[in-house]
Parts: C-alpha cells; sequence; structure tokens
C-alpha cells in the first residue's frame, strides 16, 4: 500500500519538523546570578547594510565597557543580536525569538524606520520597553504606543541647518529631492514652510524611488531650475549616484546637501576629490564636546581598529541611556524602567538625551551639519559647535 | 482518497490548529510563516506546476491584497478580514483580464513576464499618494497574530482540498494535458485558455486573501516588502522541492525548507544564505524532480520486488 | 522643446542603454545558445564589480587592467559550472527549463552569500573618469561612454562570430536543435561549454565597467538580472545587434520619462517595456529568429 507509506511519511517528516520547532522553544532560567541579557537585532544585510557592522560594535563596546565597571545591577550583560537583512517581517519573528525563546531581559530598536514601525508593534505587545537609536523619522512614533522612545535627532531637524547657512549667505532658491521612502520623507516635509520663514522659495521638488537605476533624468531638472542650493534627503547609494550625476551634467550649486548619505565613511572613499564641499547632517561627530565622547572615541579605535562613525555612537548612546535607566529603576521591572525613559535627561555621547513623555519623540539631541573637505569631515553647523565655517560656494566641477 | 491519508491530514491540521494558542509568541509568528508559505505554494503549485507555467510574479496579487487590505482598514474602517476578502476578489477579478494577456507568453518568458509584472506594480504602489507611495501605510497597532494564524490556516487547508481536487478532475486532466503539449491538447479539443485562465486565478485570488492577513500582521506596509520576490522564490523552492504538480509536494518542501531556513538564518546569518542556495542546489543535482515524486519512485520500485 | 535638451536627454539615454546592453549581452549568449534562464546573472556582474572595486580601494589598482584577468577567471569559472552543474539537467526540455531557472536561483543565493561574507554589505564604486566631456552644450558622461564603446564593439563581434565562423554556426545549431547539431557532427557539450563561459565572461568584464558608473554591494545583482533579461526580451533571444536596441531603447524610455514624467515611472519603464514587447513582439522588437 504504497499511500499508507506515503501518508505516514509525510506525517512522521511533519511531525518531526514541528516538534523540532516547539523543542526548541527553551526554558526559562532563574534569574538571580545571571546575566542580563540584551537583545536587539541589526540590519547587517539588506539595503541599509553599510551601517550595521558599526552599528554592532557600538552596542559591543558599551556592554564590555558596563561589565569591567561590575555589570548592570551587579549582573555581568550580555548581548544577543541576530541579523534581520534589513526586512521588516523578519524582524518581528526576530525580536519576538528573542522575547519568547531566548528570554532576553532587555531589548534595543532595529535599523530602519520600516522594519521598527512593525517591531515596535511586538514591543508593545510584550510591554517591553524599546529605545530606537537609529530612527529619526517621527511617524513609528506617532501612534499612539508607550513602549517606544527615539534615540536620535528628529528628522524634520535635519534640514535648517543647510537652510540656516544658506539664509546666512543670502541664498534664495532651492532644489529638493531625496528617496521616496519614510525617512527623507520626513526630512523634507517641512521644507516648503521654512524656506517661507527665511524668506527663501522651494523651485523643485521630486523625489526619486528607492533603489533607482539613473538620476541623470533629476539632476538635468534640477539643473533647469537653476536653484542656488540642492538639499537632497539621501542615502549613500543614492547620495553617491546623485553626486556623480550632477558632475556628469556639470551642475555645480552654490551649497549642496545630501543628506545622510554624506556622513558615511565610504562617501568620501567612492567620491575622492569630487565629496569636498558636500555637506550632510550627521547625530555626530568624533570631535563633538559631548559627555565621554573622546574617550569613547578612543576606547572604540582601540578596540575595534578603526574610528567609530555616528551609528556606533548613537547605538552607544542607547545602552548609556538604557543602563541608566535601569540603575534608576532600581530593577528589572520593565514598567519603571519604561518610566524612566520617558522621563530622565542624561548626558551622552550624543548629547543631551530627552524625549517628549508623551510620545517618546527625541528632544535634546540636536543635528550637525558636516562638511567634505581633503577627505575629512568637519562640523560646520550650529555654530556653538562648529569646527570650522561652512565652505562655500561649492566649488566648480572644472576646478577639482 | 484513502482513509488513512485522509486522517493523518486531519491530525496534521489539527495538530496546527490547536497549537499555537498555547505556544509563545515566536512560535506563533513561526508557524504563520511556515503556513503562509506553504500556501502560498500550493497556489502557485496550480499555474506551475498543475498547468506549466512557471510564474515568478504570484506576488502581484499578494501585494494588492495586502494594499487593498490596508486601505480598506485605513479609510474604511471595516475588519481586517474584510479587507482581506475584498483583497481577494479584486485579485480574482484582475487575474482574468491579467491571464488572458500574459499566458500568451510561454515558458521563461511568462515567467520573466509575471516577474516584471511584480515590478510594475511594485513601482505603482511606490508612485501613488493614494497608496502612500514609498512611505508605505500604517495600520493601527495591536494586531493579534493567531487571528492572522486562523485565516492563513484556512485558507492553506482550502488550497490543499483544492488541489487534491484538481489533482483527480476533468479540469486537472486538461491542465496536465496542455501542460504536457498544448498545441496537441487543443487539437484534441480541449479549451487551454479557459483551462489555464481559470488556474491563474486560483493561483491569484489565495495570494490576494493571504496578502491582507500579511499586512495586519506586520501594521505596516510599504511597496518593497509587500511586493518582495521572496515571496516567489520561497513558493518555487518548496513547491521544486517537494514535487512540483504533485498533491504533497508543497507541504513536505514547505515544512521542511522553512525549517531549515529558520535555523541557519538565526544560527548562521552570514553563512546562512550560501548553505540555503548550496542545499537548493545539490538537492535539484539529485532529486530534480523534487522528494515527493522520488519517494514514491523508490516506493514503487521496493513493492515491484517484494 | 529645446533642442539643446532633447539632445541632453538622447545622449543620456543611450550611455545608459549602453549600459544596460553590456550586462545584457552575457545573459543573451547564454540564454539565447543554452534556453537557460540564468538567475545569477547578476550575482556574476556585480561579483566582478564588488572585485574591482575592492582592487582600486586597496591598491589603487584601475578597473580597466582587472577586466582581462576577471574575463578570465569568469570564462573557467563558468566553464566548471556547466562541467559539473548544469550538464547534469534533465535532458526534457519542460524540466530543464524549470530545473535550470531553480538551479541558477541557488546558485545566485549562494553567491549573494558568498558576497556578504567577502565584501559585507557596504556599497562600493570606483571613483575613476567620474567627469564627462562636453560637446557643445552637451555633457557626455566619460564612464558611461567607454561602456557604451565597449558594449557596440562586443555586440558586432559576437555577431560576426556567430554568422561567419565555424564555432558560430555551431552555436546556432546548437540553439536551435540539440539532435540536429549531434547529427551534424557538433560537439554539443562543449559547444554549450564554450557559450556558458563566453556569457559568464562577458558578464564579468561588464561588471569591472559597470564598478565605475554604479555604486554597488552582494544584494544588487537581482536588478542586473531583471533589467538584463528586459533587455533581451525587447531585443531578441540570441539577437546581439538587437540587443544593442533593446537597451537603447530602455536607455532612451528612462531617460525621457525620467525627464517629462517622474522618476518614479521611470524606474516602471522597463518593466512595461518588457511586458508590451513579450506581449506585442515575442521574437522581439526586431523580429528576427534567433541567430
Amino acid at each position: 500500500m504504497k499511500r499508507n507509506d506515503l501518508v505516514r511519511l509525510t506525517a512522521a517528516v511533519v511531525a518531526a519538523a514541528f516538534t523540532a520547532v516547539l523543542g526548541s522553544a527553551g526554558v526559562p532560567a532563574t534569574a538571580q546570578g545571571k546575566p542580563i541579557v540584551i537583545g536587539a537585532s541589526i540590519s547587517e544585510t539588506g539595503a541599509y547594510a553599510d551601517s550595521g557592522k558599526y552599528a554592532l560594535q557600538g552596542y559591543q563596546l558599551w556592554v564590555q565597557q558596563q561589565n569591567a565597571k561590575g555589570g548592570l545591577l551587579g549582573r555581568k550583560i550580555e548581548l544577543k543580536t541576530y541579523d534581520d537583512a534589513s526586512d521588516p517581517a523578519t524582524a518581528v519573528r526576530l525580536y519576538q525569538r528573542l522575547i519568547d525563546q531566548d528570554h532576553v531581559d532587555l531589548i534595543v530598536g532595529p535599523y530602519s524606520s520600516a522594519v521598527t514601525a512593525s517591531v515596535a508593534n511586538v514591543a508593545q505587545q510584550h510591554h517591553m520597553p524599546m529605545i530606537s537609536p537609529e530612527v529619526a523619522s517621527t511617524a513609528p512614533f506617532e501612534r499612539g504606543l508607550t513602549e517606544i522612545f527615539q534615540g536620535i535627532q528628529v528628522a524634520a531637524d535635519y534640514v535648517s541647518g543647510p537652510m540656516e547657512i544658506a539664509k546666512e549667505h543670502g541664498y534664495k532658491t532651492i532644489a529638493v529631492t531625496g528617496e521616496d521612502t519614510l525617512f527623507p520623507r520626513s526630512v523634507v516635509a517641512g521644507v516648503e514652510d521654512q524656506a517661507k520663514k527665511l524668506g527663501m522659495t522651494v523651485v523643485f521638488n521630486q523625489l526619486y524611488p528607492h533603489n533607482a537605476s539613473d538620476y541623470s533624468a533629476i539632476v538635468q531638472k534640477m539643473k533647469e531650475a537653476n536653484p542656488d542650493i540642492v538639499l537632497s534627503a539621501s542615502y549613500l547609494p543614492d547620495s553617491v549616484g546623485l553626486l556623480r550625476a550632477m558632475k556628469q551634467a556639470n551642475f555645480a550649486p552654490k551649497l549642496v546637501y545630501l543628506g545622510v548619505g554624506p556622513t558615511e565613511l565610504s562617501f568620501g572613499t567612492q567620491n575622492g576629490k569630487d565629496a569636498d564641499g558636500v555637506m550632510g547632517t550627521g547625530n555626530w561627530s568624533a570631535e563633538l564636546k559631548t559627555q565621554g565622547n573622546a574617550d569613547f572615541v578612543k576606547a572604540f579605535e582601540a578596540t575595534f581598529g578603526r574610528p567609530p562613525d555616528y551609528h556606533a555612537a548613537s547605538n552607544y548612546a542607547a545602552l548609556e541611556v538604557l543602563g541608566e535607566a535601569v540603575k534608576r529603576a532600581g530593577s528589572l521591572d520593565l514598567d519603571k524602567i519604561r518610566d524612566q525613559l520617558a522621563t530622565l535627561t542624561m548626558p551622552t555621547v550624543m548629547g543631551s538625551y530627552r524625549v517628549d513623555p508623551k510620545t517618546g519623540i527625541q528632544q535634546g539631541y540636536r543635528s550637525l551639519v558636516l562638511q567634505w573637505e581633503n577627505g575629512k569631515q568637519y562640523v560646520v553647523y550650529p555654530k556653538q559647535l562648529a569646527q570650522r565655517a561652512p565652505n562655500v560656494p561649492f566649488a566648480a566641477w572644472a576646478s577639482r | 482518497m484513502k482513509r488513512a491519508t485522509v486522517a493523518g491530514f486531519v491530525l496534521v491540521v489539527a495538530a496546527l490548529a490547536l497549537i499555537p494558542p498555547f505556544a509563545s509568541g515566536y512560535v506563533r509568528s513561526l508557524l504563520y510563516i511556515t503556513v503562509l508559505d506553504v500556501a502560498l505554494a500550493y497556489a502557485w503549485n496550480v499555474i506551475s506546476g498543475y498547468a506549466g507555467y512557471l510564474s515568478f510574479g504570484q506576488v502581484t496579487f499578494f501585494g494588492l491584497g495586502a494594499y487593498t487590505t490596508a486601505l480598506v482598514v485605513i479609510h474604511g474602517h471595516v475588519a481586517w478580514w474584510e479587507g482581506a476578502l475584498l483583497g481577494g476578489a479584486l485579485s480574482a477579478l484582475l487575474a482574468v483580464p491579467l491571464g488572458y494577456l500574459m499566458l500568451r507568453l510561454r515558458g521563461a518568458y511568462f515567467a520573466l513576464g509575471m516577474l516584471g509584472l511584480a515590478q510594475t506594480f511594485q513601482v505603482i504602489a511606490n508612485a501613488s499618494g493614494f497608496s502612500g507611495g514609498g512611505s508605505g501605510l500604517f495600520l493601527p497597532p495591536g494586531s493579534n497574530t493567531l487571528a492572522v494564524y486562523y485565516w492563513t490556516l484556512a485558507i492553506a487547508v482550502l488550497t490543499f482540498v483544492a488541489t487534491v481536487f484538481i489533482d483527480r478532475s476533468a479540469f486537472g486532466l486538461r491542465l496536465q494535458a496542455l501542460r504536457e503539449d498544448e498545441q496537441v491538447a487543443s487539437t484534441l479539443g480541449v479549451d487551454v485558455t479557459t483551462a489555464k485562465v481559470m488556474a491563474f486565478v486560483i493561483s491569484a485570488i489565495v495570494p490576494g486573501l493571504l496578502g491582507g492577513g500579511y499586512a495586519w500582521y506586520l501594521t505596516y506596509i510599504e511597496p518593497v516588502s509587500a511586493f518582495a520576490t521572496r515571496f516567489d522564490l520561497q513558493a518555487v523552492a518548496m513547491t521544486i522541492l517537494g514535487g512540483i504538480g504533485t498533491v504533497w509536494g508543497p507541504l513536505i518542501g514547505g515544512v521542511l525548507m522553512s525549517q531549515v531556513s529558520e535555523t541557519l538564518a538565526a544560527q548562521f546569518p552570514q553563512t546562512y544564505l550560501m548553505i540555503f542556495g548550496g542545499l537548493v542546489v545539490v538537492l535539484l543535482l539529485f532529486l530534480p524532480r523534487g522528494i515527493v515524486p522520488a519517494v514514491s519512485a523508490a516506493l514503487a520500485r521496493r513493492r515491484a520486488r517484494a | 522643446m529645446h533642442p539643446v535638451l532633447i539632445g541632453q536627454l538622447t545622449v543620456d539615454g543611450l550611455l545608459l542603454g549602453g549600459i544596460y546592453a553590456l550586462s545584457a549581452l552575457g545573459l543573451n549568449v547564454i540564454f539565447g545558445v543554452m534556453r537557460i534562464v540564468n538567475l545569477a546573472h547578476g550575482e556574476f556582474v556585480i561579483g566582478a564589480a564588488l572585485f574591482a572595486a575592492v582592487l582600486f580601494e586597496r591598491w589603487h589598482i584601475n578597473p580597466f587592467i582587472v577586466l582581462p584577468f576577471a574575463f578570465a577567471a569568469a570564462f573557467g569559472g563558468g566553464a566548471l559550472i556547466q562541467r559539473f552543474l548544469l550538464r547534469r539537467l534533465p535532458e526534457d526540455l519542460a524540466a530543464a527549463e524549470t530545473t535550470s531557472l531553480l538551479l541558477t536561483f541557488g546558485i545566485s543565493y549562494f553567491l549573494v552569500g558568498a558576497g556578504l561574507a567577502i565584501f559585507s554589505g557596504n556599497f562600493r564604486s570606483v571613483p575613476f573618469l567620474t567627469g564627462a566631456w562636453a560637446l557643445g552644450a552637451i555633457s557626455i558622461a566619460q564612464t558611461r561612454f567607454v561602456a557604451f564603446v565597449t558594449s557596440s564593439i562586443l555586440a558586432l563581434l559576437l555577431a560576426l562570430l556567430l554568422r561567419y565562423t565555424a564555432l558560430g554556426r555551431s552555436l546556432r545549431a546548437t540553439s536551435q536543435s540539440i539532435e540536429g547539431a549531434l547529427a551534424c557532427g557538433v560537439d554539443v557539450e562543449r559547444v554549450r561549454t564554450f557559450a556558458f563561459a563566453l556569457g559568464t565572461g562577458i558578464a564579468a568584464a561588464s561588471g569591472c565597467l559597470l564598478s565605475l558608473i554604479f555604486t554597488v554591494n552582494p544584494e544588487t545583482g537581482a536588478n542586473v538580472t531583471l533589467a538584463s533579461f528586459a533587455v533581451i526580451a525587447l531585443g531578441g533571444l540570441g539577437d546581439y545587434v538587437g540587443t544593442l536596441v533593446g537597451a537603447a531603447i530602455i536607455g532612451l524610455a528612462i531617460s525621457f520619462t525620467g525627464y517629462y514624467a517622474s522618476a518614479q515611472v521611470a524606474q516602471a519603464a522597463p518593466y512595461v517595456l518588457f511586458i508590451l514587447v513579450l506581449l506585442l513582439r515575442p521574437s522581439g522588437l526586431l523580429g528576427r529568429r534567433a541567430a
């Protein structure tokens, strides 16, 4: 009876598979003396991959340093991370795995607004407070969820820097572009209003899609609008593509701001001399005079053999805040920790952490404008933190 | 079907239905994704396995279902499953003209044409303000994985039952005939166009219904993940592994592949892709028709020798 | 309609087409001769691009110098893949198409994983020849022009190879009927191995050039694969001059719709064209059967 054998085989296979799944749902261990486990997923692969490694190392450094000082609440700290490949459904499952299977005590937020939007739901359902060290758009925080907190500057804040610089130099017309996804859209959302307040005009405003193959057409259109400045909410690959297209079209407006892409270290490698003069928003810089920053940079370089970038810094700062919240709560009581995260203010390597207790939106950190020159980036805004004055106008292509 | 087979199947479904309420959120999610992938594999099996039209674009309807549900939930304030039903209906409706158009293509052209269709839909979702564009759509938070899971399980079971019917029915015979040689089948009087369009509609309505559940599960959708090629590739891999054009193929292939994927991905994130890809290649070289036919053949040989 | 603008858009479009053609030619050799849908095509291209980018980053080696080596290495690798993997595909053509789709899909996942393990997910490109020449008021991007010229020469060489050499005749025979070719004494296995190796070699060479133009990481291969298939559908299977034409059309479509409509529409353009052509003229825009 061939059929019966086949059925039995099937049943056996299916049963075995599911047993494996359920069997691997671990048994919770007792708390005392055991390490405190912090869980997170990192985007080591996928669309936003450049930052993944740095982000992980930022976490690792904090855990290492904290353990050397005796850990948290007298217990050692362990880090448990997975790679979510920048995919929301994978991240959801990984966080559930961290919570249900690995029984982590605390969690920290993933990268990218899109992934965080889905994971936030999981955090909320499990009543586990979560700081998102890398989500700058405010949309995920405006859904009435009480468990998530923003560990980085607000996106809409990003363009005010370059616009102020432009205003100071008498520039009037703006061309706006950026990737048509959640975070960049938040960045450019307020441009029209801000322009009006500053007496400037937006002469071009069009976004390009994620994964666009070619930027020549949009650059051509911008060139025709003849703007004084270009503001683009771009990530790394698109900022490189845009800059190249601008060079090839011989388009050199007086001020070039390309979002968060330029602050990635490889922007400089990929563009060489062409990067000079390009501005971007950084949430942090190695020379920033924030609490513990100089030591952080030294320690990072000593441990990992290369200087940190802002992903490492913001993730490190997130754990600084979480650690402090746990200390002040005096225990791993999630509700107490949650309340602390909502109300505490403290200095970190990123600046002064403070959130809106109702939404969790970041209010203390200020964003910086960084500008490339000769293979290095310098803070040019705000004035109090600037290392040097902004170098405008943007040099013509022929003169490089 | 032999009673033992039916009994075995009922047992499996019962287990799948009874475990989740007692399991953790992680196990529920895992089961959900597994059942989702298996259901999509079964749907894919109809147009690609039985009818022989290999499609790499069924995610077109999955994304359509996801967006339809998201939009009616947000603007129409209806329940998510009502949105999902609407998504399925819309997919079925669109599948008719799309089917008539696309099924004029053959072989790799059809496969790639469907891939192109999925990309086109993704770009449309990305471009139109109505669908939230690149920012996507936020659904009300607080979704219940359990409800979505049962919805998906129900559809998976129905799709399986439909496959059994197709396998045994005259309709299924017509599909297999046109798969073997469409011209000959047509000459012999088989209405190949109607048959293949019907198969296409079935393969579209299932993803359409399931997409809505997915949107609710994630509470947020955007073009890239709603129309991800991953869904088609998983369905393809699972079905071919298990046995394309068979009744049990997608189930066996699906269960095996999702378990392997999940374990590998969690433990070895860097090398998981290499292992997964290598596994697919190795299995294909040694089991090109899939596990189920290979096992059946082995069993048949054993019987013959006895 | 400003003539300079139209001129610029046309130039941009044609140059973009040159890039598309370059990556599609390798695929066309494989698909055209062997009817194998090589889903791993993009990974071969990107793999070479990443390799070239890293060599430039570390030791400032010019991608043009890397190119012949990349070609040779990929040629050898492709030959090996054909001999040890693809050769084992079932004889039954229908099953072969299905199996080759999945086999190359598996290979592509493997290569993406290997790429991530070796190169990490970081985006890379080579900052070389990034400027543009000016022809009056029109700018001609340097790297793209080089890609355009290379793909044109390559397409011509391939077309000549097919029509005037014995090897070319064997390739054409094999693509039309394996039994027929065998009956004529063609060593089908060697021809197929050569075709796959050549296709892979060209893919790698195009990757080296692409590293100058785009910023890539191990996961951008999928875009290249899709775009290449779109080009082949337009231009016709096995028709290399057709590849140039198809690519030019896609390039022009992206350029003009990008300007007059929006970047989002431009993104859809290749796929829409692809589907339209498949439906209306399945043998390609030039309507010529496989050469």
